[in-house]
Formats: structure tokens, sequence, C-alpha cells
């Protein structure tokens, strides 16, 4: 609405500028006030039950508390020390290491598989093997376990039997050093793989068919349609995908191991996920559990980090 | 691609089957008699099915109660998460204050804090506020959801910037434009969103598992452990049946909104 002042009132105009423009500022500084209020009730939530809690349990670390007692003793680094040096923080870092590993391996290739398998039967049929598919990703993961839990029974486990019946070994699950790790892994990847599914999915219809009709008159065979179409053009996909499992993947061994393996046997199954809870509720050593909470999440930070680094460069390339 | 719809039905059906068995197998044996649990033939539809498994899961744990207290907080946790996302994402979408990149960069980096990490100080100041084992501990301090806020600040985006500026123009005021025309134009996706919400609030287990102790208090995922490793064992029966009823509310809401839910967890993928 501006308008061009006629020569000779060139000081008048400026006058009247001035004043508008202080009404202007005026309206403009309300209207941010105004949109700050929308943005209050999640900026203060936000600030009270995550951003302060990582400082309070930063600052917790440095004592030792059993949750009750009055007293809390200032221990400076001993937490920190004692944490390094204990059997069940290694433990639960190689194990959530391998874990993370698994999970991000299992849930990638399965659900790509499957996605590519889906697409080759008609819509409503893919729709079908969609939701079901995706069912299992609905439930409750404290639930799912209660199942798992009832199936992996030594005696009376419906995957033993069925293991016997195609002649093959009955591993202890759940009460084998070397397999209760696995169980969870396994748990987690029936209860999870859905999105990665449904994800991938929906990278695949959204590659043009036109290229592969395009290759096919060119004489190009499945094998390379897949390596050189539907690999490169899925790899934004994927690398989703393998971000947000990586990431999560850790935090979904929590319910599996506290409701299948509590840990056990003797901390075999043990990971930062339950350790923490492991530590803080089940021992009520607040402080030490603090302590291996902070280290998790810088752990946590240096590794997401790096990832999106890589993601930025792979992201151009993939285009 | 050229279809060979056979083999990929044969091997995706395959998948189906393995996939839905543990479900099935729930089933089965909440159907079951105890005698019949026990006896190692592993027959998937009951030789005489009961539902004697059902109404000892209700005797033995509260359980319209326990079913109670979960869609309490999950009514509570979707509502409050469905507004507090929609009002954060309209300042950041369309009123635009300066200093909303920042907002927004804490908003989305709390999906990268791990819940284990603030758990314990949560734990804490909803103890020393006298709030363990209330409806208030177990939904505040779930309210605020940076993934809500990333994806209504996105669907915000999307909207024709004509139809904001036509409000205006009509002199509606900020809220208006909120309510007469933003939330409107966007109900599907705020729908589908919710429904997400729903379901995710409806499993949860480690929260409520700290916050409620009280056998009255407890949500379902968290109430129905009971049956496990009681004096004497593990009550499989019961333990099935319960896990039988507890799914159901989740499953309906994705069979009744699958297409909504499936979209929205899409976008959430390749939006990136």
């Amino acid at each position: 609405m501006s308008l061009a002042a006629p020569a000779g009132s060139g000081s008048v105009a400026l006058a009247v500028g001035g004043a508008r423009e202080r009404v202007r500022l005026r309206r403009r500084w309300r209207a941010n006030a105004v949109a700050y209020l929308y943005l209050a009730p999640a900026a203060a939530l936000t600030a009270v039950f995550v951003y302060w809690p990582l400082v309070a349990s930063a600052a917790l670390s440095f004592y030792d508390w059993n949750l009750v007692s009055p007293d809390r003793v200032a221990v400076g680094w001993q937490n920190y020390r004692d944490l390094v040096q204990s059997r069940a923080f290694r433990l639960s870092l190689v194990n959530t290491g391998q874990a993370a590993v698994a999970l991000t391996v299992l849930t990638v290739l399965a659900p790509l598989i499957l996605a590519v398998l889906v697409l080759q039967v008609t819509p409503r049929w893919r729709n079908v093997y969609r939701v079901v598919l995706f069912s299992p990703t609905v439930i409750s993961m404290a639930i799912a376990c209660a199942i798992w839990l009832w199936m992996f029974h030594p005696l009376y486990g419906v995957l033993n039997a069925a293991l016997g019946l195609a002649g093959l070994p009955a591993p202890a699950w759940l009460s084998s050093s070397d397999w209760a790790i696995w169980s969870i892994v396994l748990v987690t990847v029936w209860k999870t793989f859905g999105f990665n599914f449904v994800i991938y999915t929906a990278g695949l219809l959204a590659i043009p068919a036109e290229l592969y009709q395009a290759a096919r008159v060119d004489g190009a065979s499945d094998a390379q349609l897949f390596r050189h179409i539907t690999l490169p053009l899925l790899a934004p996909t994927t690398l989703f995908v393998l971000l947000t499992t990586f990431i999560l993947g850790p935090q979904n061994l929590f319910i599996p191991t506290q409701i299948l393996t509590q840990g056990g046997p003797n901390e075999a199954s043990n990971n930062v996920a339950y350790l923490v809870y492991q530590l803080g509720f089940e021992y009520f050593r607040v402080g030490y559990a603090s302590a291996a909470a902070t280290l998790i999440f810088l752990v946590f930070l240096v590794l997401t980090a790096i990832q999106f680094l890589l993601a930025e460069r792979r992201i151009h390339y993939g285009g | 691609m050229a279809a060979r719809p056979r083999g990929a039905h044969l091997l995706l059906a395959t998948a189906c089957l393995v996939v839905v068995f543990p479900m099935l197998w729930m089933i089965s044996t909440a159907l079951k008699s105890p005698h019949e649990i026990f006896a190692g033939t592993f027959r998937l539809w009951p030789a005489q099915p009961t539902a004697r498994n059902f109404s000892t899961a209700m005797t033995q744990v509260p359980m319209l109660r326990l079913f109670a207290n979960s869609l309490v907080v999950a009514l509570g946790v979707t509502a409050a998460q469905a507004l507090s996302s929609t009002l954060a994402a309209y300042a950041c979408a369309i009123l635009r204050p300066p200093g909303r990149h920042v907002w927004f960069a804490l908003f989305v980096a709390t999906m990268m804090v791990p819940f284990q990490v603030t758990m314990i100080p949560n734990y804490l100041l909803i103890a020393r506020l006298d709030l363990l084992n209330t409806y208030t501990g177990l939904i505040v301090p779930q309210v605020v959801t940076g993934y809500g806020i990333f994806m209504l600040r996105q669907t915000f985006k999307n909207l024709p910037g004509s139809l904001v500026e036509a409000g205006i123009l009509d002199g509606a005021n900020s809220w208006q434009v909120l309510w007469r025309i933003v939330v409107p134009a966007t109900r599907t996706a705020l729908a589908a969103l919710s429904v997400l919400f729903f379901i995710n609030t409806w499993n949860q287990y480690l929260w409520p598992l700290l916050v409620s102790t009280d056998k009255l208090m407890k949500t379902l995922p968290v109430g129905m452990q009971e049956f496990v490793s009681l004096e004497g064992g593990t009550n499989w029966g019961p333990l099935m049946a319960a896990a039988s009823m507890a799914v159901v509310p989740a499953l309906l809401a994705y069979v009744v909104a699958q297409r909504y839910v499936l979209e929205s967890f899409v976008t959430a993928g390749l939006k990136e």
C-alpha cells in the first residue's frame, strides 16, 4: 500500500512514513508475542520433561543416593569410575552394539525383500498383505513379549515343539547365555519390521514404472533392473530406514529385556536400555544409574551426529 | 517389473502365516483348558474350546479397571499431544515469529533423547509432586511429542498460502484462522496422527510401570504382567486371555483407520 510521494513533499512523507513504520513495528511485535503464546505450552513442557531432566540426570550422577534416604552423598567421579570398570556395563555396551547391528540388518533386509515381493501382486492383494504384515507393529510390545515368553517355554513352548518336528535342536532360548540376547532380538524384529516394510513399499511405488519398461526394452534382466534401478533409487529410503532403525533399535530392547530375561542369565542379555532401569529401579542406586544414563546419552549423541554427517553426504549422492 | 504373481503370493502368504502365528497361538492358548495347555499336543484349534481363561483373567486382575485406566490415559495423552502439536506447529509453520527455527529444532531433537536418559529425574519430579498413581502423573510428562510437531508443521506448510490470507483479509485473528481454516483443512492428517498417538500410548509400558505401583492404577500392558511368574509359575491360560482382550482396541483402531495410519507412517518416512 505504499503510495509514491509527490515531488517537493519529501520531508512530510518521511515523517508520515516514520509514524507508519512505528505502527507496523508495534503490530509485528504484537503478532510475534501472540505467536510465542502458541509455542509456549509445548516449549514449557519440553523444557520441564526433556531438557531439565538431562541436566538433572548429569547432576545426580555425582551423588550416591538410594532413592529414599534424605542424604545424598557427593562422590565426585566415583560412579563413572565404577561404571566403566563394571562387567555389567561393558557387557551391556557389547550386547547393545551386537543387537543394534543385528536388528538393523534384519529389519532392513526382510522388509526390503517383502516390499519387492508385494509390488508384484495386484493392488488389492498388496493392501491385504500390507495390513497383515504390519499388524504386529500395532500391538503392545509388552503383550508381544508375553506371547513370546509362552512360545519360548522350554517344555510346553510351541517353538521348540516345531523345531523338534523339523528335526532341529531346541535351544534353551531365554535361560541360555548364548541365546538370550538373540531371543530378545527375534521378538524385537517380529514386533518392529512392519514399519520399515511399509516405508519400503511406498519407496518402491514412487519409482516410475517407465524406467523399468525402458530398461526391459533394452534387454535388461531382473537382477540388472534391481541393481541399477531399484537399489539406487531406493537409496534415500534405505538411508532413512537405516538411521531410524539404528537410533530406535536399542531403545526397543527395554521391554523384551524386562519381561523376558531381566538382563540375565548372569547379565548375558543386559543392554543399555535395561541397565539404567535395573540400576535405578531394581537396585535403587540412583546416582550410579544416572551416571549410566548420562554416559549412554553421550555415546548416543556422538553416534547420531556421525550418522547425520554420513547421511548428509549420501543424500546428495543418492539424490 | 514383469509380474510373477504366483511365486510372490506363495512367499508372501508364508511370511504372513509366520508373522500372524504368534497372535493365533495367543488366541488358541486362551481358549484351551489348563489340561490341554500342558498336554504337549500343540493343536492350533483347541480340542475343547473353553472361555474359562477369560473369566479367570477378569477375576484375578481388575481387568475392567485396567481397561478404563488405559483408555483414560490413552485418550488424555492423545488429546493433549494433538493440541500441543497443533499449536506449536501452527506457530512454526504459519505465524512464523523470529526464533521459531531454534524452538522447532529443540522440539525435533527430543526424538533423539532416549527415554531411559530422562526417566529418573522425571520419576523423581512426579514423586515429589505426589503424582505417583494418578492419571495426571501418567499423562502430563508425555504431552509434548517432537514427532507430532514435526509432522504437523510439514502438513501446515503444505496448505496453500491464499487460504490463510483470505482468512486474514476477512478480519479473522490468529486463533480464528487456526480453528476455522487451518484445522478443518487438515483434519485427515490430524485424525491419522491422533490414531498413531492413541496406539502408541495404549501400548506403552515403561512410564506406567514406574508411575503406577497401585494395583488399581495400572494400565493394561503393565497390570497384565501379574499373571507372569505368580507363585507356582506363570498362569498361561489367563495371561493369553488377558492379552487377547488387551490387543483389541489398538488392532481395532488400526483396522478402521489403516489406510490413514499407514499413509502417515509413510509420509513420516519419505518427507525425511
